[in-house]
């Protein structure tokens, strides 16, 4: 399985309404966004470009974040293929956050405060720790252990009724953002990358990230 | 030998607490106080007591972790003129060298800790052997290792001699030693042959250590400024450069100090060395910042522009003006009775070390400043809580080396031949 998120920019209105979704999700300060929505204008008026890149992790399928973790905190989950971070086993160095090209993680400079109505199932966030977007991996990735331990076929499809979503995907005003498994040739991200032309984001960093740019 | 003992150099300033000796260590002890509440504080309230931020995410620490690591590679190297390159002219500075490199580390070692978030996982570290500081982590320990096996070696028959000597300090020297107190010409023979094999283990091990520290940086492909292939020789010039500019000064102030018989020819020539490397050193700074400025391949020519004459361009010049040119100007003109002044080589390796210190904020923080996504520019000012650290680090480095004064036997007491 290779989760990934097909983002299609014409669909983007630059709301953030995904960034606020993935703050009361994983009950997130304002100040620590896990995913962000770039504002991007070239040119002048009247002759101008204007785009709107959203930002989530890229859970690389080459992550250099993993590969430099001393000690093995970020790991790549093997089942469904996005970057994750133990807790547990993270010492704070920050080496992965100067690693990562698009500076996607952030750190837990202070113990995280109170945030109204918490989510009680957001993952725990200790103190001194690097965090990122986890494309919602108690949600998400809770579905396909859960299929898994029962021996039952599980599709992530994003037009399935009762598809469990990340966070700014189930929120996304314009239908932008689209999640899926790209291993799975019946998906629908799947029939869309093969339709579509597509980018990624720095692609001469050589990370083959796995968030992709419709337009 | 009791005889041959006599006529070796005195260790009188061993024995007597002058008032300026305790005012020193007072002061010392009050800024290692200050340090340690300043970590407590760091403890507590996280990191976030420090000025970094999501995207500069190193600083004052890491600065100076790569820069006492430096320190103590350069001493190491200065100690093996001695006894690899049979330099014996450098034999009164070699101990202490030695003793200088082991603080470093020992320096080196607790500003990366103090660096870390979440200090309690410290012992995963060495989980991820394709991970850079895994590898530094490791060197980082068996280079001390290396470091306490050297001076063990070099210096058990003078504690032995100095368990005779100092009566009341039995236990101590006992201790040093190792409860080892032989001294028969087989058991000297024996240690010798040790102590050489590990004179020739310790400097690749210190140009190991010193080059894996400089891959941590340079093996991270996000950040132009650090993932560049003249990284690890620029650490190893300017980490030579610096020791030799620390040793320098500490014996000055040793000899001031103590009034020990070193020449002021070694001094003078220690200098010399200084004034060979510099040119080295801005050989390597040209052809890495002329490679950026010239080729324009954006993410490399837009940090060595930044660095060199944009916003980020004092701590560069400074450290190639006042760091490189200046000292090496003095050191090569200024003679007298055909030899370097000291106060000049002193004053120029003060201005090497401060260049240096320069020389590491440019490498490992503003390299940081790069940033290729939109986010908004952030810049990084260490607090006062960082500086207290920091400076808490220095004091102890410094009496550590100041209670050595009264108890190592910096100057050899007797001839391990005899």
């Amino acid at each position: 399985m290779r989760l990934v998120m097909v983002i299609d920019q014409s669909k983007c209105l630059g709301c953030k309404s995904c960034v606020v979704a993935c703050n009361i999700e994983n009950s997130i300060e304002t100040n620590n966004n896990w995913t962000e929505v770039f504002d991007m204008v070239s040119g002048q008026f009247p002759n101008y470009h204007r785009e709107f890149v959203p930002r989530p992790c890229n859970h690389c399928s080459k992550p250099p974040c993993v590969d430099i973790c001393p000690t093995k905190a970020s790991q790549k989950d093997k089942l469904t293929g996005t970057v994750q971070i133990d807790q547990k086993r993270c010492t704070g160095c920050r080496y992965c956050m100067s690693a990562c090209p698009y500076k996607v993680r952030v750190f837990n400079w202070k113990k995280p405060g109170k945030v109204l109505n918490e989510n009680p199932a957001s993952p725990k966030r200790p103190k001194g720790t690097t965090e990122k977007c986890t494309f919602c991996f108690h949600k998400t990735g809770k579905e396909i252990f859960d299929a898994k331990k029962e021996g039952r076929k599980h599709r992530v499809e994003y037009n399935a009724k009762d598809a469990v979503l990340p966070a700014c995907v189930e929120k996304c005003v314009g239908k932008s953002r689209i999640f899926g498994d790209l291993d799975d040739p019946d998906s629908f991200v799947s029939r869309l990358l093969s339709k579509n032309q597509y980018k990624v984001l720095l692609k001469s960093k050589g990370t083959k990230p796995n968030v992709f740019y419709i337009n | 030998m009791e005889k041959n003992f006599e006529t070796r150099p005195s260790v009188k300033y061993m024995e007597n607490l002058s008032p300026g000796y305790i005012f020193w260590v007072a002061i010392l002890l009050a800024f290692i106080c200050g340090g340690i509440y300043a970590y407590i504080n760091q403890f507590v309230h996280g990191l976030a007591t420090t000025g970094l931020n999501d995207k500069i995410v190193w600083g004052l620490y890491i600065q100076n972790f790569a820069f006492f690591v430096g320190l103590s590679a350069g001493g190491v190297m200065v100690a093996s003129l001695v006894y690899v390159l049979k330099q014996e002219q450098f034999q009164p500075i070699a101990r202490i060298a030695e003793v200088v490199a082991l603080i470093c580390i020992l320096m080196a070692s607790m500003s990366i800790f103090v660096d870390l978030g979440n200090p309690k996982n410290f012992l995963f570290i060495l989980s991820n052997f394709k991970s850079p500081i895994a590898y530094d982590v490791l060197i980082i320990n068996v280079y001390t290792l290396i470091c306490c096996l050297y001076i063990y070696f070099d210096t058990r028959v003078d504690f032995v001699a100095l368990k005779d000597k100092f009566p009341g300090r039995k236990l101590l020297y006992t201790l040093l030693s190792l409860g080892r107190s032989k001294t028969d010409e087989k058991t000297l023979r024996k240690e010798k042959r040790i102590f050489t094999f590990i004179a020739f283990l310790a400097l690749p091990a210190a140009f190991l250590l010193h080059s894996i520290t400089a891959w941590v940086f340079g093996l991270v492909g996000a950040v132009p400024g650090w993932s560049q292939s003249i990284i690890a020789p620029i650490f190893i010039v300017s980490a030579m450069i610096s020791g030799t500019a620390l040793i320098t000064v500490i014996i000055i102030i040793f000899k001031a100090v103590t009034k020990a018989n070193i020449k002021n020819e070694v001094i003078s020539k220690l200098g010399l060395i200084m004034a060979c490397l510099i040119p080295i050193d801005l050989f390597f700074i040209v052809s890495e910042k002329l490679t950026g400025l010239y080729v324009k391949t954006e993410a490399i020519h837009h940090e060595t522009v930044a660095t060199v004459i944009g916003h980020l361009a004092a701590p560069f010049w400074f450290e190639v003006i006042a760091g490189l040119i200046i000292p090496l100007i003095l050191l090569v003109i200024i003679r007298k009775n055909n030899l370097r002044p000291a106060w000049i080589v002193g004053l120029s390796a003060v201005l090497i070390l401060a260049g240096v210190l320069a020389k590491r904020w440019s490498i490992v923080i503003s390299s940081l400043y790069y940033n290729p996504m939109q986010y908004p520019d952030v810049s990084y000012t260490p607090t006062l809580n960082e500086i207290m650290i920091i400076g808490g680090i220095w004091s102890f480095g410094a009496l550590l080396f100041t209670l050595a004064m009264k108890f190592f036997p910096f100057m050899k007491l007797q001839d391990k031949k005899a």
